[in-house]
């Protein structure tokens, strides 16, 4: 497996855009929900299982299998802190690093800030 | 009236999960930016969209004007708790009937903290139960 470049640590100069507060390594599946806009008339939704491999509470860092454009909103559905159910944030991709992956082809390391966490408003 | 279109699957109501002894889904999620476009749907949403609009014989998937006009009202706000420097984000919930749906509808203004990013408007869909009327109550209250 080869690696692309990892992002600079906090001791070097952070991009403007990074998330604030401290990482915990948080290594946990959790599902995604992707919507593309195509033609301004049509959307067409991509779902699946990424990974965790870091969250904070401003964001996540994901490893996932298909690569959300710059500033896309879409959807994560983490563990729940307790172990029941899930938990769904929106999240807002701010950077994104191509993976090779053996031969499976590619994934991607996604930076993603959090947006919203919905409520539930039902039993 | 923006129209979407659903490229794959068939809408699912609660009915059909409780039927098939599922979990009920996340509620139905919308992202508009400040300038109402959608940045974000999910397919809840659509389905939930499309079962209240089942009448509508249109292709594609259009948003009901009950979104729109909470998408506006909730814009309406923004401006002016922007102009008051307020930049907590608030909520604006609204209950209605339509197409033998009944539906919550929780709308969020979400300004942003740094106040360098445009604010966001996010629309929760959650479906309350069945009715046989189509009549739109539309009782709203702001937190």
């Amino acid at each position: 497996m080869s690696f692309s470049r990892i992002p600079p640590t906090d001791e070097e100069s952070a991009h403007p855009d990074r998330r604030g507060g401290k990482r915990v390594p948080t290594i946990e599946p959790c599902g995604y929900q992707l919507a593309h806009f195509i033609d301004h008339e049509s959307v067409e939704f991509t779902e699946g299982c990424a990974l965790t491999l870091n969250t904070s509470p401003q964001g996540v860092l994901l490893l996932i299998p298909h690569r959300p454009e710059s500033q896309q909103v879409f959807e994560v559905h983490l563990p729940a802190p307790a172990k029941e159910g899930r938990v769904v944030k929106l999240v807002e991709a701010c950077w994104t690093r191509e993976m090779a992956f053996g031969t499976e082809g590619k994934v991607y390391l996604v930076g993603a800030k959090a947006l919203f966490e919905p409520r539930s408003s039902m039993r | 009236m923006a129209t979407i279109a659903e490229v794959n699957s068939a809408p699912t109501s609660s009915e059909w999960y409780e039927t098939h002894n599922l979990p009920l889904p996340t509620p139905g999620i919308l992202v508009f930016s400040y300038w109402r476009k959608l940045q974000y749907v999910n397919r809840r949403a659509c389905d939930l969209i499309r079962c209240v609009n089942h009448t509508n014989k249109a292709p594609g998937l259009v948003l009901p004007s009950l979104l729109i006009d909470l998408c506006e009202e909730i814009r309406v706000c923004l401006d002016d708790r922007l102009r008051a420097q307020i930049r907590e984000p608030f909520q604006v919930d609204r209950v209605v009937s339509e197409g033998g749906y009944r539906l919550l509808l929780r709308g969020y203004g979400q300004p942003d903290p740094a106040s360098s990013a445009p604010a966001r408007i996010v629309i929760l869909i959650d479906e309350i139960e069945r009715t046989k009327s189509d009549a739109l109550l539309g009782d709203t209250a702001i937190a």
